[in-house]
Formats: structure tokens, sequence, C-alpha cells
């Protein structure tokens, strides 16, 4: 199949998925209250719950999507490594354990953007820490060794927040466990606008990028030769990718598996090259997220089931089945 | 409440997602989170402490084994009330002498039964002057064993709680009891004076503090409100938001004092309320535990998405009792019931 219908037809997803968001939820409104809702003239209680609730958090839903599987795309193209994603590499970690120092710090209450700048800064240090960490033990950039990193990274700030938990009788750092509890639930126009404007940023600078990712998927080497400046493009790459990675996490709290069997799903399934690849992976990840929502907001209304377990029970079957296919063409 | 009574980690998710029941008002936590946190928390354990940590699919694993744990504990703790005789039959000391009590609510029965020269120890959510200078033992469902022991104590009430793992058996092979509470809801209260009156061997003393906290609860059920009587929301602030069951005290205590707690239909525990249902539902009053001052939790809630299309905040029916008030059920339920009615006659108007 040609790209550009499959392009065209992810585009059409989004939308669609965000609908179908809209259409379900505790209270059954139907599709002419959600219509009626969203345009402002029905019963002021749908208009309520259409504008005010669901809306942004459909939307933000979909951006969360779509800034981990972009994030996602983008570790597995630098380091080569279909396992990479945020969540594995420790960079929501890292994002996490920035957030919650500076709502524990008290910043939040100072500045509103001292919080994903300090998220940024905490995803960014994770990701130096962990190829630190992985170049330090061997020369060159070792698949194992490197999950390991990730792993040793993520478990210090395990530690991290765990420490600042057992703070949580103070004011400030209340506030962080509030916040850890994140979740899609407080979604607002102000963080839809905010992770908005990272994703679209990150966006053009990643698709300049996608044809060097083409060339350095053969090797960085080869890459050099061919006129890339891949130390350039690596560091540029990784803050990009820290930077969505920490928007994401600061909208909605760790939300595992997405940036890792987003990308997978689309090279499985349609294979590519970056070009195509970046732009979808993000729609792939803006459809999926909306409806993982849905399912979370739907399967035990009027409670909720965390989205991350959601992500998890699709994520992880899929998770056995790369490591699986993998190995195969490993032992072939 | 407030959260955990203490650090995090797994072993506590459990037990907040478990004893849902009883931390909701554990009266430990005085400096809420809100146990709304509390139960979040789980979640995001298995999101932020492990998946951060491992990564992969040992986390996952170990999600889902909290999540398949908490479900179990969470369905033993819906079992019905064990009969009376069968809660005395785990007390073991009559007429303790030496008492570490874990559960704020019972170390607040214990002072007004005047026996406060039983207590050897406290909690750090013990505050009162009354008990202020004993010394701590820790938190209530995580305190210190060598602290209790040290304190040889002859009696230590606890919550009905695996969170305390091997601390019970430890202290009863040590020739320690323990006495385990379970307190839900109001007659829970009248019960869990009664054992107390028989472990210290005061029960005259348990009879008359009971028949006065009767008596002061039903001087507030006749006061009663403004009709048709409104329907109230009692709102423990997260994302989604729960609330009190009708059959915990906090859903009676606002029958008490004239209201209809909103989603009546919810019976048991602290469920989660989705904010559109809310929405749906429009409550007359919503009454927020909250230690700030009504001023600004009122601002607060004219802010949140969802919660300022509500009738109730537009038209600024926020009732916002101390968070200590409504974590306690114990010999104060009197006092507290009178302090709700005030407010929502102030909300609602009073009865004609």
């Amino acid at each position: 199949m040609s790209r550009g219908p499959v392009l065209a037809g992810l585009v059409l997803a989004v939308p669609v998925a965000i609908a179908i968001s809209l259409r379900f939820g505790a209270v059954g409104l139907g599709w002419s209250g959600v219509w009626e809702g969203l345009s402002g003239n029905g019963d002021p209680i749908a208009v309520a719950i259409t504008r005010d609730l669901r809306l942004p958090r459909a939307v933000l839903a979909a951006l969360v999507g779509g800034a981990l599987g972009l994030a996602g795309a983008t570790f597995q193209a630098l380091l080569r490594n279909p396992l990479a994603d945020p969540y594995v590499l420790g960079v929501s970690g890292g994002a996490a354990v920035g957030a919650v120092l500076a709502i524990g710090a008290g910043w939040a209450g100072v500045a509103g953007w001292s919080v994903p700048v300090s998220a940024f800064a905490g995803a960014a240090l994770a990701i130096a820490l962990v190829l630190r960490i992985a170049t330090n033990v061997e020369q060159r950039l070792d698949v194992r060794v490197l999950l390991l990193s990730g792993v040793v990274a993520g478990t210090f700030f395990n530690a991290c927040i765990l420490l600042a938990l057992s703070f949580q009788e103070t004011e400030a750092f209340r506030a962080a466990v509030f916040w850890m509890m994140g979740g899609l639930g407080g979604a607002s126009w102000r963080s839809v606008w905010m992770l908005a404007l990272a994703l679209g940023g990150a966006s053009i600078v990643l698709l300049g990028l996608a044809r060097s990712f083409d060339l350095i998927a053969h090797g960085e080497e080869t890459a050099g030769f061919l006129g890339v400046p891949v130390q350039r493009v690596r560091l540029l790459a990784y803050l990009t990718a820290s930077l969505l990675t920490a928007g994401a996490v600061v909208a909605a709290g760790g939300i595992g598996f997405v940036g890792l069997f987003v990308p997978h799903t689309v090279r499985l399934v349609w294979g590519g090259g970056h070009r195509f690849l970046l732009p979808a992976t993000l729609l792939v990840g803006a459809a999926f997220l909306p409806l993982a929502d849905t399912v979370a907001r739907v399967i035990t209304a009027p409670a909720e089931v965390p989205l991350g377990v959601i992500t998890a029970f699709v994520g992880v079957p899929f998770f056995v089945l790369v490591l699986r296919r993998q190995t195969r063409r490993a032992q072939a | 409440m407030n959260g955990p009574p203490d650090r995090g980690g797994r072993s506590q998710e459990t037990c907040l997602e478990a004893f849902s029941p009883l931390l909701s008002f554990a009266g430990g936590m005085r400096r809420e989170v809100g146990w709304p946190g509390l139960h979040r928390l789980s979640a995001s354990a298995g999101r932020l402490f492990f998946g951060f940590s491992q990564g992969g699919v040992l986390t996952t694993s170990r999600l889902l084994s909290i999540v398949a744990a908490s479900t179990l504990l969470l369905a033993s703790c819906n079992r019905p009330q064990r009969p009376a005789a069968e809660q005395s039959d785990a007390a073991p000391v009559v007429r303790a002498q030496r008492v570490v009590s874990l559960v704020p609510s019972m170390t607040d029965a214990i002072v007004a039964l005047d026996a406060t020269d039983r207590l050897v120890g406290r909690t750090r959510y013990d505050t009162a002057p009354e008990v202020a200078d004993l010394p701590s033992v820790g938190g209530g469902l995580d305190p210190s064993l060598e602290a209790l022991i040290a304190l040889e104590p002859d009696l230590v009430i606890g919550w009905e709680s695996a969170e305390y793992r091997g601390l019970r058996s430890r202290l009863e092979a040590g020739g320690i009891g323990f006495h385990a509470a379970s307190i839900e809801d109001t007659t829970d209260v009248f019960r869990s004076l009664d054992e107390l009156g028989m472990l210290l061997d005061l029960s005259d003393r348990a009879a008359r503090l009971s028949a006065a906290v009767r008596e002061s609860l039903a001087v507030v059920s006749t006061a009663g409100l403004r009709h048709p009587k409104p329907t109230v929301f009692y709102a423990l602030l997260g994302a989604p938001p729960r609330t009190a069951g009708r059959r915990t005290f906090v859903g009676q205590l606002i029958e008490i004092a004239g209201g209809i707690p909103a989603f009546a239909e919810l019976y048991n525990g602290w469920p989660e309320v989705s904010l559109e249902a809310v929405l749906a539902a429009q409550p007359d009053v919503i009454v927020v535990p909250a230690d700030d001052s009504a001023t600004n939790v009122a601002d607060a809630f004219t802010k949140k998405p969802g919660w300022r299309d509500l009738r109730a905040v537009r038209e600024g029916r926020i009732v916002v009792i101390p968070t200590h008030l409504l974590n306690r059920p114990g010999p104060h339920l009197g006092s507290v019931a009178r302090t709700l009615h005030e407010a929502l006659v102030e909300a609602w108007g009073p009865a004609p």
C-alpha cells in the first residue's frame, strides 16, 4: 500500500478516536446529546460534561499518545534498538522526579512553567545518565548494557520518588503526591495548549531529522560518511524526545508502553523509512490513547481504571511478541 | 486522612487499596492528602514506583499482581461485619493497664473514658494535648515494633488490617494482647466503645459515654434543615473524586445532620464517582474535608473544570469541615454531627 493514503487514513483516525472518546462516559448522553453539548445549546449539564470534561481530556489524550509514540520512535531510531522507549529507558522516571522536585520545592506556586521545565531537565538528565552509564561500561553502545542502564537509572529515580513520598506530610510534597497520581482526570485547556506547543515544535524538528535517522539506521559510521552530522543529530533528537516525554509526563503522569508498541505496530504493519514512520507513529499514538482512555473511563464507571493499566494490558503482550520475533530473527 | 500514614512503597499501597474503608477515616491521617490520594497511589505505584524502576515485563506483572491482590483484599473488606461476639474473642486481655492504641479514634475514646493514664504510647498522628507527651511509636499502620515492645504494653489496639503482617503475631508471641478494631459506621463506633470498656474493665463508663454520644446525635437529628432536604455530596477530591457510602459514619452523619447523601444507592465504603455523574446529579450542597479556609476552597472549586459547572459551586453552597473531624469515628461523633449540621444550616437554611 502506498504511504500517502495510509497517512491520510491515520489523519482521519484521530478525530474519529476523539469522537468516540467524547461519546462514551459515566453519563450516557448519546451522539445527539454530545453534539448539542459541544455546540453549547443543549442541556447545561451536557454542555459542562462535553466541553469542560470530555473534550479537553480527549484532546489531551491524543496529544500525550502522539508525544509518547513520537518520542519512542525517536529513541528507537537513535539507539537502533527496538526495545527502547521513554519508559524503559528511565526517561519518564527522570521527568517525574524533576516534576516532583519542582512541586515539592514549592516552585509550582511561584511560576506555572517551572514544573514542565523541571520535568524536561529531569528527562534530559536521565537520558544523559543512561547513555553515560552505558558507554562507560563499554566503549560502543551495547543494547543489553543500555537497557540495564535504563533499569539502573530507573531504580535510582524510583528511590528519589519514594524519598519524596516520605516527606509527604509537608504541604508542598502532598501536592507532589497528588500530582503523581496524575492520569488524565485533571485535563485542562492549559495543559492541552502547553503540550500542543511542545508536540508541534518537536514534530517539525524530528521530521526534519527523518532522513538522517534513515541513514543512521544503517550504522552511524556509514551515516557519517554520507555527510550526516551524527553527533549533532543525536543531541538534538535526544533533547527533543526528552522534551516530548517530559510534556507527556507533566500532562498525564507515567503511562507505559505507548512509546514502545506504537512505533512497532507501525513498523510491523507498514514498514518504511522515518519520513513515514515518524508522522504515522504520532498519529497512531494520538488515535490509540483516547480509545484506551475511553476504555479506562467506561469499564468500571462511575469509577475509573488507571490509564496505565489499560496501556499495559495492550503493551505487555506486545512487548513479549516483539522479544520473541527478535530472538527468532537472531536465531535464523 | 492523609495519606498513607506513611512511607510509600508497595506494602502501603496494597493496604491503601485494600483497606480503603478503614483508611478513609484512619484517624491518623490528619493532614490529609485526602484519601483519594491514597487510592490513586496504588495506581501510580504500578506506574511510578515499579514502572520507572524496572521497566518492562517485570513491572507490569508486578502491577498486575498488585491489582489482583488489592481486588482480593477489597473483596474481603466488603464482607459483612463480623458479629460482635466474635470480635471480642479477639480481645485476650481484660483490664489492660499499659495500652498503646494505633487507632486515633480509639485513642480519643480512651481519653474520653478518663483512662489516659493507661496509655503508654501514641502514634505520630495523636497530637491532642492529653497524649502529646507520650512517646510516639510511629505511624498507625507502620509502627516501629521495637518502639512498641520497649513500651512494654499489655494491650495494643490496631486496625483490622493485613498491613501489619508479622506485627500482630509477634506481639502475641511476646505475650502482648492485640485488639483489632474495625470501624466503618456509627454502629461500629458504639460496638468499639463497648469492646474498649471490656478491655479496660471500664464497661460502666463506656456505657455512659455511648449513651452521651447517642443523646447528642439524637439532638442533632431532631433539628433538621430547611425543606426540601438538600442532597449532599461528600467530596474527597481526586480525579475522579470519591464520596462516602451511605453505610459509613460520614454518610450517616450527613443524614443525621438533615441531608440526603447524593448517590444514595452507594452503600459501602468510599467509592469513586465520576465527575460526570456528579454533574448529572447536581447535588444541593458539597461537603469537603479540608484544612484550608472555606473561601480558598470555594475559590479553588470555581476554577476547576467540571466542578465550576455545579450549581452548588456557582451558588456558593460548599461546606468545608476540618479533616480531623471527619476521619475519627470516635467519641466526638456527636460534636462532629453538630458542626456539620451548623454548617449545613448556614448553607441551606434551618428547619421551619
